[in-house]
């Protein structure tokens, strides 16, 4: 079964602008968190040494359409409000730990987090912020006394990293989003673009999703006061556009509906446009973020956690990580590139760090890695890329110094191909998004599942299906192929970058669902941080296509569900 | 993994928010119905054809609109209007009397996987061709699934043992047309929003008071039904509900919930403002007297159920067990499948279920619908007639002796449907006042020796299992109780124990029913969802019941004060 898949999303630039009148709820969360640092303290212990306080106001609007019509369009105003509370000190505090005593750890976690209300109710606000900080307040401490008995209990292999580093003060206003959408006007749109399914009789299934987000942050922490805020919708491709987009993508689709099946294959593939996005958001993504392990009271899920969420780079600094030829960097203030927007793009993050430009490779060597105000050993100083509860990529730049035309890069493949000795090779257009993945799956709980355990050590990644692939032959004919699939991947295949383009995608992608395991586990680091889950939040990549050799790819086995038995309704 | 069958019935619980908004297309019923019917006869020609062809298909739309708007301490969290329109296809191969649907023997996994990719989103907005593909496509899924079923359920006929009950799976019924126009109300949220500020406002004052909150619900539902027998229904259904809860928390740690809940089918059958504003005041006050109240310990001994806690109680402990499709499955407890025709409650009591009436001594009945989720006409039930039991609530699905449905399949949108319960009526032939049963329970505790009894006056709600692999238990959790003394001290408020039970035991201990008869609106959740129910019942002397601790929390209050500096004792404010 076949699936397309098209996301309209529209998402907000940051605006910097005067502040007119503190807002309501800004004044709410000070005035509390004044309070909470001078009073809050349980007799015989000590109080907070950090406290802040996040709160997003998002309203959403989701549109879906499925074989044509709309089944859903839910909208949603709210604020949510997450808490980073720590006691003890910067050098040991009650974070990152995970804790499986007799007090349910997800109720304790999710305590730091709580609906606010959406009227701007000062006392109300206060006192729902007021609830929530003694909670919070209450687990912190347990869990600070559980961390220290765990530490004393178990030897330490290595050198402890301080839990948290020391911030500068910053402040950063703008202009609150007015929350107008015109709603009537995305269903018309989303209505336009999916009505071109049904007169395709041979489509089983066809979706078509808009998502509107206007999200507006309020942060406040006891070390220093920033508020920001914004967006303003930015302008979508016109309808038409998209509808010419879709039409081709039906073309495309019964193209491969009739398309030989692919056989085993191992040799150079070449990920073209969305395909190396695709490679970078379900694969690379992840290693560029400095995340440790979190300690745990239970030696099973230490051992669990520990090789997944170590990222391997870490000990890596220094050392070749990909071809030599390629370079990446975190550019998080850029908000335009080449006439797109930038949709990862921010001034500061969720810690109140101004979002700062990493080298995160240079000619193939690892230089630094994203980091947040949890330290990581190596990397004691935050860059800015605390969002959601961990560090997340921005907007990351992937350059190349053997950039060829896309006609010579192909040529590039055919002499790989020629080398191995292969009779044909492989072309990527784009890989199954993974929110679809989890879709057939039945549930995204298996779907994570089954995702993580797929990916066994600490250096490999799973890809989704490819739903558009060409086999290149050396004469360069090209043909569609379909029921193939990647084996796991290693991250070493950076190493293995031959060539890349000359032209560049610039890919934005939601950065909460990459569906892979880095993302369940994200949730949880999140969770341990301090964060929050369900954010929007966007990440940014802007690169070539990259041909990589020795890449592994299976025939798709198992039983395939035979066609339906009676004709389509639209066949005539 | 052994089958757990829990059912709850609930009130002051907030379900998830969900939220939307609605265009103004007005449904097409007939329409609609015509390309579900159309579609459906396309595809049973065909498949009929096949080599494992089915002898019954059914579709079953619900469009569904909701509108939501929940608060907290006088300002709003949610605001919603949202439409949503789930489908539940049902492809049976076999015949009426083995089909595809049979229960398969210990295999719960599947069938949970199998629940949760039931419901199937369509279209909210008229939309004719793809209603058509999403029909087409869940047919086929539906059909291939059928026969993988019956294939495995064949298997297990001659591997395993003879099933008790050998009844068909599925009954014959006259096939029967209704249309009814849908219901276009659309209330003001944004009046309702400032009902919600208004009326969770004054929990601010109280500082013992740590959560407090209230929500309104609209819910409109169109059902559209068709089958391959030539039934054929499109029917609206419509509930609203105003609830409101606050939260106290005793010194040491115990929360201590009290909810008001109003049901109505429209806007005017809704208390005044200043009613409801009269009903928050009394709560706080309790709450405030419960947080200081003693605690019970665990006894034994008579007891007074209000009306209200006596229709739960009845709808745990006998209600549940009189689900039909729970006289079958090898995997149930069956507490009554073999008691028909003998006595299981005092002479005296009746217990009637009936969909039909929406009201009943001007209590309104969220257990209403016209049409049941098979398409088959609703219809009033006397289960047990001065203490014998006559009848069991039926779906389709046949049970020994017991051949035809009677109208009570229900699910919520887009689940497959089971027997469930409508509306409960306890009717009582031995009543006497208020005041007399309260000297009864007197003389009751003096009979037995001990030196007080209980009255529960306020419930949120109970659950039971009926299952065979986990002891056949019910628990009903009390809000409000006193302690009624035999000494003639007064009455006096006490906190801390939920009502249990097992469920035979205790129908042979009702010994007398009070003359004030009480309703509970809830929402009732077992294995085709939720539905809407309510249990009308006068009150009930027990000669004995059981009470256990209840659990408490084990936080301390909180460590600072409110951050609102204009709190007021509650003692000068009720004065």
């Amino acid at each position: 079964m076949k699936k397309y898949f098209v996301t309209v999303l529209i998402l907000l630039a940051y605006q910097v602008a005067a502040r007119a009148q503190e807002p309501v709820l800004m004044r709410a969360m000070e005035d509390e968190m004044a309070r909470s640092m001078e009073e809050l303290k349980l007799d015989g212990k000590e109080g907070p040494y950090y406290l802040s306080y996040l709160v997003m106001d998002s309203y959403q609007l989701s549109i879906r359409a499925d074989s044509g019509a709309i089944i859903a369009n839910p909208e949603n105003h709210f604020r949510r409000l997450s808490i980073n509370l720590r006691v003890g000190d910067y050098n040991l505090d009650n974070s990152n730990f995970l804790s499986l005593g007799s007090t349910s750890q997800l109720s304790q976690l999710l305590s730091a987090s709580a609906s606010l209300s959406i009227d701007d109710n000062y006392d109300v606000l206060r006192r729902q912020i007021w609830l929530a900080t003694d909670r919070t307040y209450k687990n912190a401490l347990d869990m600070l006394d559980k961390k220290k008995v765990s530490i004393q209990n178990t030897v330490q292999t290595e050198e402890r990293v301080p839990d948290f580093s020391k911030g500068a003060a910053t402040s950063f206003f703008a202009e609150e989003a007015s929350p107008a959408i015109q709603k009537d006007r995305w269903i018309q749109t989303v209505d336009k673009l999916a009505s071109l399914f049904p007169a395709q009789p041979l489509i089983r299934k066809s979706k078509v999703t808009a998502s509107v987000t206007i999200k507006n942050s309020y942060y406040v922490n006891s070390e220093g006061a920033l508020s920001y805020a914004a967006s303003r919708p930015e302008e979508l491709p016109a309808v038409e556009r998209m509808q010419n987009d879709i039409k081709a993508m039906i073309q495309d689709l019964l193209t491969t509906r009739s398309a030989p099946v692919a056989e085993d294959y191992s040799g150079p593939v070449l990920f073209t446009g969305q395909a190396a996005g695709d490679l970078f958001v379900q694969g690379i993504a992840r290693f560029l973020s400095g995340t440790k392990a979190p300690l745990s009271d239970r030696e099973q899920i230490s051992s669990l956690l520990g090789p997944m969420s170590e990222n391997p780079f870490l000990k890596r600094i220094n050392r070749r990580v990909a071809s030599n030829f390629i370079s990446m960097k975190a550019i998080p203030t850029l908000k335009n590139y080449d006439g797109r927007k930038l949709l990862g793009s921010y001034e500061i993050d969720d810690e109140g760090v101004r979002g700062q430009d990493v080298q995160l490779i240079q000619d193939g060597m690892l230089k630094n890695l994203l980091t947040t105000r949890t330290p990581v050993k190596g990397f004691n100083q935050s860059n800015g890329h605390f969002r959601g509860g961990a560090p997340v990529p921005s907007v990351i730049h992937i350059t190349s110094t053997n950039a060829l035309s896309s006609e010579d890069l192909k040529q590039e493949l055919i002499l790989a191909i020629e080398d191995e000795g292969l009779p044909y090779g492989y072309m990527v257009k784009g890989l199954t998004p993974p929110s679809e993945v989890a879709e057939l799956a039945g549930s995204n709980l298996l779907a994570g599942l089954r995702s993580q355990s797929g990916a066994p050590t600490a250096t490999q990644f799973t890809l989704t299906r490819p739903c558009s692939v060409l086999r290149v032959y050396p004469d360069g004919k090209e043909e569609p192929v379909r029921g193939i699939e990647f084996r796991s991947l290693n991250i070493s295949a950076l190493r293995n970058i031959v060539a890349t383009s000359d032209d560049e995608i610039v890919y934005n992608y939601p950065a909460n669902a990459a569906g892979s395991a880095a993302s369940t586990l994200g949730s949880i680091a999140a969770l341990l941080g301090g964060g929050m889950l369900g954010g929007d939040y966007y990440s940014t990549v802007i690169t070539p296509s990259l041909l990589i050799n020795e890449i592994d790819l299976k025939k798709i086995s198992g039983n395939f569900e035979k066609p339906p038995i009676v004709d389509p309704p639209m066949a005539k | 993994m052994p089958k757990q069958a829990v059912h709850m019935i609930v009130t002051g619980c907030f379900l998830v928010l969900s939220v939307m908004v609605s265009a103004g297309h007005s449904q097409d019923i007939s329409g609609r119905l015509e390309v579900m019917q159309k579609e459906l006869n396309r595809n049973f020609e065909t498949l009929r054809k096949e080599k494992a062809p089915p002898y019954y298909m059914s579709y079953s739309i619900d469009s569904v609109r909701t509108q939501f708007v929940t608060g907290n301490f006088g300002a709003i969290l949610n605001k919603a209007d949202n439409k949503s329109s789930y489908l539940r296809v049902d492809v049976r191969t076999g015949s009426y009397h083995l089909d595809s649907s049979h229960e398969l023997r210990g295999s719960s996994t599947s069938s949970l996987l199998g629940r949760l990719s039931e419901s199937i989103p369509v279209p909210i907005y008229e939309s004719p061709d793809a209603l058509r593909i999403i029909l087409w496509r869940e047919t086929d899924k539906a059909y291939k699934n059928a026969v993988d079923s019956l294939a495995r359920v064949k298997s297990q006929q001659s591997l395993m043992v003879n099933e008790e009950d050998q009844s068909d799976d599925f009954s014959k019924i006259e096939p029967l047309t209704a249309m009814e126009e849908p219901i276009e109300v659309s209330v003001d949220l944004d009046l309702w929003a400032d009902r919600i500020r208004k009326y969770t406002e004054g929990f601010k004052k109280y500082p013992f008071i740590l959560s407090a909150g209230g929500s309104f619900r609209n819910e409109i539902r169109q059902k559209f039904f068709v089958n391959t027998e030539g039934t054929s229904v499109s029917v609206p259904t419509i509930y609203m509900n105003l609830q409101i809860s606050a939260v106290a928390k005793a010194d040491d740690g115990m929360e201590l919930p009290l909810y008001l809940s109003y049901f109505g089918f429209e806007e005017s059958d809704f208390p005044s403002e200043d009613r409801v504003l009269a009903d928050v005041r009394s709560m706080i006050e309790t709450l405030d007297r419960l947080r200081t109240a003693p605690l019970v310990e665990p006894f034994t001994g008579p007891a007074i159920l209000s009306g209200k806690a006596s229709g739960v109680f009845f709808h745990e402990i006998l209600g549940h067990r009189l689900e039909g499709h729970r006289q079958k499955s090898e995997s149930e407890g069956q507490t009554f499948k073999k008691q028909v025709g003998k006595q299981i409650l005092p002479e005296f009591l009746s217990v009637i279920f009936d969909p039909t009436i929406k009201e009943l001594y001007d209590y309104k009945l969220s257990g209403y619908y016209s049409f049941d989720e098979e398409g088959v006409r609703a219809r009033k039930v006397t289960t047990v007639d001065k203490g014998i039991l006559e009848n069991f609530l039926m779906s389709r699905s046949p049970i020994e002796n017991f051949p035809n449905s009677n109208g009570h399949a229900r699910s919520q949108p887009g689940r497959k449907p089971v027997s469930r319960q409508s509306n409960l009526i306890v009717h009582s032939d031995k009543t006497m006042s208020e005041e007399r049963l309260r000297q009864a329970l007197i003389e009751e505790c003096v009979k037995q020796d001990k030196d007080f009894g209980l009255i529960f006056t306020e419930i949120s709600g109970g659950q039971t299992t009926t299952g065979r692999s986990s002891p056949n238990a019910f628990n009903v959790t009390p809000l409000v109780v006193f302690r009624v003394f035999t000494d003639g001290r007064p009455d006096e408020l006490v906190r801390g124990v939920n009502l249990i039970g097992t469920p035979l035991t205790t129908f042979g201990k009702i010994i007398a029913t009070g003359s004030e008869v009480e309703v509970f609106n809830g929402t009732c959740g077992a294995e085709s969802g939720s539905v809407p129910v309510s249990a009308v019942s006068p009150s009930v002397l027990v000669s004995e019941i059981e009470v256990q601790k209840k659990s408490k929390s084990q936080e301390k209050p909180p460590i600072l004060p409110p951050p609102t500096t204009t709190l007021r004792s509650i003692r000068q404010e009720t004065k």
